[in-house]
């Protein structure tokens, strides 16, 4: 019994710890650090559709597309992150709306976390349970209703067009796919 | 004392329930799933070596975190079992107005959880499997996915209420009253 207890009052000091108030900015500042590191280290090169970290490849076939051949709901959305952080949105909202908006929410909080914990005021910029609501349900819109009129021809990707193929495969050396 | 009781009282048993399913996931997941997975575990060893002679560093990663994909998914059942089990805990004390902390933890857990099955299952094959479900391609998979999508929407639901409820002034007296 006194081992249970001293879990919980273990668990009740981690669970007190988490309600101090700047580890929610804190949470929100790595979080938008990390959308803006990760959109940087991945970079894209003039004329092609393959991403590249480091000097190597990055990302692979879609497993929808190689299984059903049609492109996910996330299909697009690494590139709509890259080109993001290089400023080119209406490009990064063509490849993948929901994923330009996620960028924008988590470098936005990043900004907010900031501000919060530079300014020692935990409150400021908060949003209200009905905006969070809308805005929930406004991005889960995007990301269900994109794809549904992707699959209807609407706003294909790059590599869907079927003059576009021949390109990726000779650039990217592989077969045409749709990266993430 | 007794108002605060009596706001606990519903996102306790929320909270509790949430806490339950997850137990349920875990155990439903790690039972379905967890045979084959750790029937594929031999395979792991080959599959990292096939990953190292590939010789570019992100086919190495892409090619090691799909090697290890079925220890990575049992481990994340283990663990969302253990958040469920907080979360049961936390729902418990809720309704007691006792360990505030612990009733944070187990608002965190209980939407968390599920969360972490799904990005362990990024790791296999699975990610583009739910998808498929989703746009009505492979409705084999229905099963699978209203199982992850039930104990996120419970848990998501139980959090908000325990976080609610926790900012109400009665039951913030409450638990310093006990603390």
């Amino acid at each position: 019994m006194d081992a249970l207890d001293r879990v919980e009052q273990r668990l009740n000091r981690i669970g007190l710890l988490l309600v101090e108030w700047w580890v929610w900015p804190s949470l929100l500042l790595a979080l938008g650090l990390l959308a803006l590191v990760a959109s940087w280290a991945v970079y894209p090169l003039p004329g092609m559709e393959q991403l590249w970290i480091w000097g190597s490849p990055f990302g692979e076939t879609c497993s929808s597309q190689l299984v059903y051949g049609v492109p996910c709901h996330n299909c697009g959305m690494t590139r709509s992150w890259v080109y993001m952080a290089r400023g080119r949105w209406l490009v990064a909202f063509a490849y993948n709306p929901a994923g330009a908006a996620l960028w924008f929410a988590l470098v936005w909080g990043g900004v907010v976390g900031a501000l919060r914990l530079i300014r020692g005021a935990p409150e400021l910029l908060r949003l209200t349970w009905p905006v969070w609501t809308a805005l929930f349900f406004s991005w889960w819109g995007l990301w269900a209703g994109h794809q549904q009129a992707r699959l209807r021809g609407f706003n294909p990707l790059p590599e869907d067009h079927s003059e576009t193929h021949e390109t990726d495969d000779a650039t990217a050396g592989g077969p045409p796919s749709s990266r993430h | 004392m007794d108002e605060a009781l009596e706001a606990t009282n519903v996102p306790g048993i929320v909270l509790l329930v949430a806490g339950a399913l997850n137990v349920l996931f875990a155990m439903g997941m790690f039972i379905w799933s967890g045979f084959s997975l750790l029937l594929s575990i031999g395979g792991i060893g080959t599959g990292v070596l096939m990953a190292l002679d590939t010789g570019e560093p992100t086919l190495i990663i892409s090619g090691v975190i799909g090697a290890l994909s079925p220890i990575i998914q049992l481990i994340a059942y283990v663990i969302v079992g253990i958040m469920g089990c907080i979360s049961i805990l936390g729902g418990l004390r809720l309704r007691s107005c006792r360990s505030r902390g612990v009733v944070v933890l187990g608002g965190v857990s209980a939407p968390l959880g599920p969360v972490l099955v799904l990005l362990a299952s990024f790791t296999s094959f699975c990610n583009c499997n739910c998808f498929g479900t989703l746009m009505g391609v492979c409705p084999s998979f229905i099963l699978g996915n209203v199982v992850t999508l039930l104990p996120l929407l419970v848990g998501t639901i139980a959090a908000i209420l325990t976080f609610m409820t926790l900012s109400k002034p009665e039951v913030a007296a409450a638990f310093a009253e006990n603390a």
